[in-house]
Formats: structure tokens, C-alpha cells, sequence
């Protein structure tokens, strides 16, 4: 391994940062989905990339950038929602695996469906600010580095604010802990579920349009981006926002220094022997949502059958 | 069958112990019954059996179509790898999202070891197996820990990493550009060369196996299996040892698998990463989906099915949509994905069946 | 038969059991009775293997059970059924009794896969044993039926069936009247009877006293995961502390 100084390796730490920001973006939308619907929504990736893809065509059409992101982040969510109408609820009744499997679908469909409008091609957007990289201690971080960071704050705060000081943020809050207690309390399940999709997408918008820029967009940027980000939501113990957030930012950083330090090749397969070491040094013993006993111990106690959940 | 069933409350030993005595002769006349009716249920499966194997030892004589031939072929070659993952996740009831890994590590094992050792390719093969085994008996303890999704996630990931380390170690297995240069498979001085001895060479294997799979499903291991599936609180309590049995399921689905990828190479000579990525695992699944999952059966159903189903589109969309190409494809493959997710989950045969058997039952 | 010693168990905060230490003898019918939620069921989920316990041993004719999982505790003669009978849906009622035959038998995959001799003979044997059990309940007649489509007392009377072809020394029955008639339940205590009269130790968890009363020989009662007291059904019937414990709870159904 070549002789790296402090320079460097801060390098890595910050670049690893920002792509983390991005992970930290996606893993919150697939935490937000799953602790309201149980759903692990292996499509998380595509809302990235139709964000920027999207952000991409308006400011071909002539919109400013500002414009653009907002009006792709709108379209996003739209058809986040969408999606969970036509494929979610339908199926809301059935077993875990099937629904993960149904999220593969809707994948391979909205890739696909890029594909065609769009091309093998990838496009570029331009960096939110011209200029040169700043220089951080000696290492040099891009300026659309700094964007990523602070999107993801802002984006960390609005969601923070969302979801603790608005009734509606509660209500998701609410249905997350314990679902049936609150559709008792007449919090609409399947309202719910449309709700956290679109929350999902727009963080993923979000998430595509400033990556953009260091990425290229292209129709296939999702498939990857939605797993690492699913890795770091595991990290994080599926359940736990900020656990989501250590998560992304930790596989970041990890994926930057193994690939700068080991070899690049393998950089990611790094995010997935992260996942599997996850998985099994917890052996599978997640957090569940609360309300949600292990099936075992409910079989076992036998009294009648228990109701199994269903989907909102 | 006599009039004293339930057998009423008896007052005196005796005839609680003649009434257990009369109950093992009517069972003695039950059993012949019974031996009669499975002889039935036997001689039904051996016909279905026989009526398949005609059908596919046939197939070659009129299809003239050196295209479909070659599909039907690779048909095959899908079944194999299908019907592990149709034992896996239909009866021991583990999902696997990385099941094509299994089977490119059967291909490459064969590809490496004909290719850079001049090993013979039956040798390869057999290795090829014991090495896929071996992968699987090591994953299987710590996997098995894993609950439902996160089962499916482990999965996944492993899948991933193979893909990933196929193209990694060059040296080894060519990264990803492939390694070429794969010998045909041969028997003496005979040469699996034309597409129509690999057909039925491919087509031989499928039958024995299917053969051998629907031995497994009707015997005790079976009924086991299909214990475990339904309630493995419940099985663990009659004996049924949970954790041995999916293991020994994972190994030879991973076998099945190895030995469709050894077939795999030598049809086509080459090997690279891209066939055995997470999209081939997805596919893999829809095809055990659409074939049904807890049926042996399901899986040559589900693999022509979905595999004539892309033919069928290649050939006929450009038609309809005058520019339509693979990516209309891959479209059509999600849909149908989520469609049957979404409607029937079982899998495409079981869901005709029982809608069937609905309908005759109204 | 069955020792159980200083046995504890704590869920999280909760404490299941407390201390709890009985026997049962061998060729007995014991009765477990207790009001709600007295760790009754957690007792024989502990028992049968599906969890460890916080604390405490429990030992099978002598020999400690620490540590074996549940399928290696029916090897050793412990037999179960639960609440809700717990069926294989989807099979036949004979199949799912054959699968109670899978600890007496051991043809692998391998022999199955090419139908070995041995394996069929082995299939032989199962079958016959299977519909012996089923004939013992009663339920022979009904062998081809999927197990779902059967009205509950009968899926019941299966599934101890299933349970007695693990050829247990000792059957645990988890609250088996719950549900049935009273036709079923003089049936049911036969049924019982005939069990025990087979050799095999019954620990039974019971809500019915007057059937607690007329089957067991001895009885144990729970309180709040403690043991209250255990003696004949007379001595608990008299015994001040159990009635107590009883007052604002069924005392019979």
C-alpha cells in the first residue's frame, strides 16, 4: 500500500463523507418505508436516479437549475406515490419476501422504462457553484462535495422538523412504533403508506440531483446507489433514523478508505461484506417494531391465532 | 369402513382392548385399500413422467428451428438450477436472491479447471459440484440464523460478492471479459458438438434429476420439508431437526446448480461474470415463481414459460412497436414479476390449479 | 420421569417463572392448572426445548436437558402438542401424522432420492404406524384429508396422534379440552386414559378441573410463574391458598 500522509487520508475521509451523505439520503427513505410498512423497498436506488434524470431533461427544456431540482423532486414524488398505489397496496396482505420481490419489479421496470426515454448515454449535470476545489488541510474537496454535505443537513433538518414538531410527522411517528394502536387512534394506514413513499422518493430525489453532478447520470445509477444505501440502513438496524445516518456516513467512509487503501476494484463489494458482517454479527437478531412480536414466541404461546399484521 | 366410528366411550378394558384389535383389522382391510390407491397415485406420477420424457425426447425431430433448439437447450439448462430453487424456497421455504452465484461457481470451477489444468470436463464437473457443495454447507449454518427478509438480504449480498469477485481475480478467471476457450464435453471418441446431442444430453440430466427430486418430495425428507414449511414451531416439536434439513436442501440445490453451470460452459465455450450477476438471480426466481414453488413439476414449466415469453418478445415486439429492443423486454420481465407477486404468489401452476379446482368444487 | 428444578425464566422484564421445582412420576397423569398467565405454557416451552431458561434444570428420567434443542428432546421420548394444534394445513391428516414418525426413522436424501430398498421398506413401516396412531384417536377415516379442512376438536385428537407416533415416554398436552364439547371431552379423557395406560407419562396443562380432577393423580398449581402448592386433586381442592388465587377466575369452564 502506497505511502499515504494525513492529507490523503483525509481526502478519503471527506469524499467518503459526501458519497456518504448520499447513502445517508437513501437509507432514510428505505428506514422511513420499512418502519411504517415492513416493506424493505429494494427500489430506494431508482428514486435517485430518476431525480437527477429528470433534473437533467428540465434543464435541457430551459429551466433554471433551481427550477429544475425542485420541479424533478415534485415529479419524483409523484410518482413515488405512484408506485405504492399500483404495486404496494395491491399486495399489502402479503408475506415479506413477496413484497421484496415485488419492489425488485418495480426496479427492473422503472430501469427499464429509463432506459428507453433516456438512453445507455450518461448525461452530466453542471455543479450547483463554479470554481475550484477548496483546499481542506491539503486535501482537495470540490465544491459539490460541500453541497452534497449540506443538502444532506438541511435535508436532515427539514426531516427532523417534519417529523417531531408537525402533527402529520407524528402521526408517520405513530404508525411506525405501533400500527395497529395507531389506526385505533384513526391514523389511515394506507395513507400512511402513500405518505412515507413520497417521503422516501423526495429523499432519494433529493439525493440523486446533488450526486449528479460527481456521478454522471444514467439509467442504471440506481441499482447500486439503492443497495449501499439499503447497507447503511441495516447498519443502522432498519428501524432507527439516526441509525441511518451513522450507517451512510460509516459505509462511505468505509467504502473511500478501502478502495483508496486495498484495491478499487473490489470497492463495491466493500458495502456488501459490510452488509453481511452486519447481518450476521447480529445474527439476524434486528430490532423489531415494537408491537411486532418474533412469530416464534407468538406460535408457541398458542392463544388462538394471532392476527397476522397487514399491510396499511 | 364399520358403523362404530368414533368409537363410543367403553366402560370396561375389554372392550377397549377389542375394540383396538378391531380397529387393526379394519386396518389391515384399509391398507390394502390404501397400497391400491398409492399404486394409483404412483403409477400417475411414472405417467406423467413417461408422458414428459416423450414429449421431450421427441422435441428435437420436429422442431426445425436450429434457434429453438438452441433456446430449448438452454430451457434446460435453466430447469436444473430452477429445481434446486424450487426445493429451496418452495419446501424448505428459504429464499435466495443470489442463487445464480451457485451456479457460476460451477461454471467457472469447470471453465478454470478444463481450460487452464486441462483437467477432463467430467472430472471438472464432479469437482465443480463438490466445490458448490462445499460453499453451500459452509454458508448454511450461519444463513439459516437469518429470518425472512434479512435471509433474503444475506442472499443477495453473497450473490453480489461472487459476481463481483469473478470479475475481480483475472489471473484466475479472466475478469470480466470472460475466459474462453472452453472445451466441448466428450464420451470416448464422441463429441457433444451439434446443438441436438446437447439437447439431450441436457434433457438426459433434466429428467434424472427431476427423476430424483420427485423421489425426495414423497418420501420422508419430504413430508419433513413440507412440515417445516408449513410450521417449523410444529416440526421442531415431532423431531424434525430444522437447521440439518435446510442445509442438506441448500447443498443440493447448490449441486443442481453446479451442474448446470458445467453444462452451461461447455455449450457455450466461454464464461463471463455478466450471466450469473443479480439480474440472472432475479430471473431465476421469477422463473421458480411463475413455475411454482413448491412443485417439482414447476420448474420446467416456469423456465420455458418465462424463457419462450422473451423469445416470443424478440421476435414479435419489433413488429407491433417498430423500434423496440431489449429494453422492452426487460420492462415485460419486471411487470410480470410484480404481476405475480402481486396475484399469485404460489407461483403460475399451483394458481391455475387451485383456481381450477375452485371452479370444479362451485 | 421428569424433574424440574429451581426453574426461572425472565422475559425482558417480566418473570415467567419463579423458582418453580416439581416431579413428575413415570406412569403418571399430572395436571399443571394455574390461572392466566401463571407461566404455565412457558413451563413446557422450556420443557420441549424451544427456549433455554434464565435459570434451573430441568432432567428427563435422571438425565439433564440443558442445552439440546427441541427436535433432540423428542429423540430422548418428550412429546408435545399445543394450544392451537399447530397441524400441517396443506397435508393430509396421515401425512402429518407419518412426519411424527420422522425421529424413529432415518433414510436420508440420498436413499429417498433413488428409492433404495431399504427406503421403501422404511416408508412401509411408517405408513403402518401412522394410521395405527390415527386408528388410536379415532380419526382413521379421515387419513386422506387435508388437515385444514377439519373441524377443530378433530384437528386436536390429530394432533396428538401425530404426537404419539414420536413414541414419547412423556406427552406433554397443552390445555387439549380447550374448545371441545362435552361429548369430545369424556372422549378426550379416554383418549387420556389410554395413554396412560400405553406406558406414557402424561404433564398436563388444564383449564377443565372436573377433567383435571378425574384424570390426574397428581396435581401442580402455578401462580404468577410460582408454585402455590402440588398434591392429589383432593388436597388441591381443599387447599386455602389455591382457592384464593381462584376467586375472580374460572374455576372450571
Amino acid at each position: 500500500m502506497p505511502n499515504y500522509d494525513l492529507s490523503n487520508y483525509l481526502q478519503f475521509i471527506l469524499s467518503g463523507l459526501s458519497t456518504g451523505s448520499i447513502y445517508v439520503l437513501v437509507a432514510l427513505g428505505v428506514v422511513t418505508i420499512y418502519s411504517v410498512t415492513g416493506i424493505v423497498n429494494l427500489a430506494q436506488g431508482e428514486y435517485c436516479m430518476l431525480g437527477a434524470m429528470l433534473a437533467v431533461t428540465f434543464i435541457r427544456w430551459g429551466l433554471p437549475l433551481g427550477l429544475a431540482a425542485a420541479a424533478a423532486i415534485i415529479g419524483v414524488t409523484a410518482i413515488g406515490v405512484l408506485i405504492e398505489r399500483l404495486t404496494v397496496q395491491p399486495a399489502r396482505s402479503a408475506s415479506s419476501i413477496t413484497l421484496i420481490m415485488i419492489t425488485v419489479g418495480v426496479s427492473i421496470v422503472v430501469r427499464g422504462v429509463a432506459l428507453l426515454a433516456w438512453g445507455t448515454a450518461p448525461f452530466s449535470l453542471p455543479a450547483f457553484t463554479k470554481g475550484p476545489p477548496l483546499d481542506v488541510l491539503g486535501a482537495a474537496v470540490s465544491l459539490q462535495r460541500l453541497w452534497i454535505l449540506g443538502t444532506a443537513v438541511v435535508t436532515l433538518l427539514l426531516l427532523y422538523f417534519l417529523l417531531e414538531r408537525t402533527l402529520l410527522g407524528k402521526a408517520v411517528r405513530a404508525c411506525a412504533i405501533n400500527r395497529q394502536a395507531a389506526g385505533l387512534m384513526g391514523i389511515a394506514a394506507s395513507q400512511m403508506s402513500a405518505l412515507v413513499f413520497a417521503l422516501s422518493a423526495a429523499l432519494g430525489a433529493v439525493g440523486g440531483i446533488v450526486i449528479a453532478p460527481l456521478m454522471l447520470a444514467s439509467y442504471d445509477m440506481g441499482l447500486m446507489l439503492g443497495l449501499k444505501g439499503f447497507v447503511a440502513a441495516v447498519i443502522g438496524g432498519l428501524t432507527s433514523l439516526p441509525g441511518a445516518v451513522i450507517g451512510g456516513l460509516l459505509l462511505g467512509v468505509i467504502e473511500s478508505l478501502g478502495a483508496g487503501l486495498i484495491s478499487s476494484g473490489f470497492k463495491d463489494a466493500i458495502a456488501f461484506l459490510v452488509l453481511l458482517l452486519v447481518i450476521f454479527a447480529r445474527s439476524g437478531r434486528f430490532p423489531n417494531r415494537l408491537g411486532r412480536r418474533p412469530a416464534r414466541a407468538g406460535e408457541l404461546a398458542g392463544r388462538g391465532a394471532r392476527p397476522t399484521e397487514t399491510r396499511p | 369402513m364399520s358403523k362404530h366410528w368414533p368409537p363410543r366411550r367403553q366402560t370396561s378394558r375389554v372392550l377397549e382392548t377389542l375394540e383396538v384389535l378391531r380397529q387393526n383389522q379394519t386396518n389391515q382391510a384399509f391398507r390394502v385399500l390404501e397400497t391400491l390407491k398409492v399404486l394409483r397415485k404412483v403409477s400417475r406420477n411414472a405417467l406423467a413422467f413417461l408422458t414428459f420424457a416423450l414429449v421431450v425426447g421427441t422435441l428435437p425431430l420436429w422442431l426445425h428451428s436450429p434457434y429453438l433448439l438452441s433456446t430449448a437447450i438452454f430451457i434446460g439448462i435453466f430447469t436444473i438450477v430452477t429445481l434446486g430453487l424450487c426445493l429451496l424456497m418452495g419446501y424448505a421455504g428459504q429464499v435466495s436472491l443470489g442463487h445464480a452465484a451457485f451456479w457460476g461457481i460451477g461454471a467457472y470451477t469447470s471453465a478454470i479447471l478444463t481450460v487452464k489444468l486441462g483437467v477432463s470436463p467430467w472430472l471438472a464437473m464432479i469437482i465443480g459440484v463438490a466445490v458448490t457443495s462445499g460453499v453451500a454447507y459452509l454458508i448454511a449454518i450461519p444463513i439459516f440464523r437469518l429470518r425472512e427478509h434479512y435471509l433474503a438480504m444475506a442472499t443477495l449480498g453473497l450473490g453480489i460478492i461472487v459476481t463481483l469477485a469473478f470479475g475481480e481475480f483475472r489471473e484466475l478467471t479472466g475478469g470480466p471479459s470472460g475466459l474462453p476457450g472452453v472445451p466441448r464435453l466428450t464420451v470416448g471418441s464422441f463429441i457433444f458438438d451439434g446443438d441436438v446431442e446437447y439437447y439431450y444430453l441436457v434433457w438426459g440430466v433434466v429428467l434424472l434429476l427431476i427423476g430424483l427430486s420427485l423421489n425426495i418430495v414423497n418420501s420422508r425428507v419430504g413430508r419433513a420439508l413440507r412440515a417445516l414449511h408449513a410450521s417449523e414451531a410444529a416440526a421442531a416439536s415431532i423431531g424434525v431437526d430444522a437447521s440439518r434439513l435446510k442445509l442438506q436442501v441448500l447443498v443440493l440445490s447448490a449441486a443442481y446448480a453446479s451442474v448446470a453451470g458445467s453444462l452451461y460452459v461447455h455449450y457455450m465455450q466461454f464464461v463471463s461474470p455478466h450471466a450469473f450477476d443479480f439480474g440472472v438471480s432475479v430471473r431465476l426466481v421469477v422463473m421458480a415463481a411463475v413455475g411454482g414453488l413448491a412443485s417439482v413439476w414447476g420448474a420446467p414449466f416456469g423456465a420455458a414459460a418465462v424463457m419462450l415469453v422473451t423469445v416470443l418478445l424478440r421476435e414479435a415486439l419489433p413488429l407491433v412497436i417498430p423500434n423496440a429492443s431489449g429494453e422492452h423486454i426487460t420492462i415485460f420481465y419486471g411487470l410480470v414479476l410484480i404481476l405475480i407477486m402481486i396475484f399469485m404468489p404460489e407461483g403460475l401452476t399451483r394458481g391455475v390449479i387451485e383456481s381450477f379446482r375452485r371452479n370444479a368444487r362451485s | 420421569m421428569l424433574a424440574v428444578d429451581h426453574l426461572t425464566q425472565i422475559f425482558g422484564g417480566v418473570v415467567a417463572l419463579d423458582d418453580v421445582s416439581f416431579e413428575v412420576a413415570e406412569h403418571s397423569i399430572t395436571a399443571l392448572v394455574g390461572p392466566n398467565g401463571a407461566g404455565k405454557t412457558t413451563l413446557f416451552n422450556i420443557v420441549a426445548g424451544a427456549y433455554a431458561p434464565t435459570a434451573g434444570t430441568v432432567r428427563l428420567a435422571g438425565r439433564p436437558l440443558n442445552g439440546l434443542p427441541a427436535h433432540a428432546r423428542v429423540e430422548l421420548g418428550i412429546g408435545r402438542t399445543f394450544q392451537n394444534a399447530l397441524l400441517f394445513d396443506k397435508m393430509t391428516l396421515l401425512e402429518n401424522v407419518m412426519v411424527g414418525r420422522h425421529a424413529r426413522s432415518g433414510q436420508g436424501m440420498i436413499a429417498s432420492a433413488l428409492r433404495l430398498p431399504a427406503m421403501r421398506q422404511e416408508e412401509e413401516r411408517i405408513f403402518l404406524e401412522a394410521m395405527r396412531c390415527l386408528n388410536l384417536v379415532g380419526l382413521g377415516m379421515h387419513a386422506r384429508t387435508p388437515a385444514g379442512s377439519l373441524p377443530f376438536g378433530q384437528q386436536r385428537l390429530a394432533a396428538i396422534a401425530r404426537a404419539l407416533a414420536t413414541e414419547p415416554r412423556l406427552l406433554l398436552m397443552d390445555e387439549p379440552a380447550a374448545g371441545l364439547n362435552t361429548l369430545e371431552r369424556q372422549g378426550l379423557a379416554d383418549l387420556i386414559r389410554t395413554i396412560q395406560e400405553m406406558g406414557i407419562t402424561v404433564l398436563l396443562v388444564e383449564h377443565d378441573m372436573r377433567l383435571v380432577m378425574q384424570l390426574a393423580g397428581w396435581v401442580v398449581v402455578l401462580d404468577h410463574g410460582r408454585k402455590l402448592a402440588e398434591g392429589t386433586g383432593d388436597q388441591i381442592r381443599k387447599n386455602r391458598q389455591v382457592i384464593a388465587a381462584y376467586l375472580g377466575a374460572e374455576a372450571g369452564s
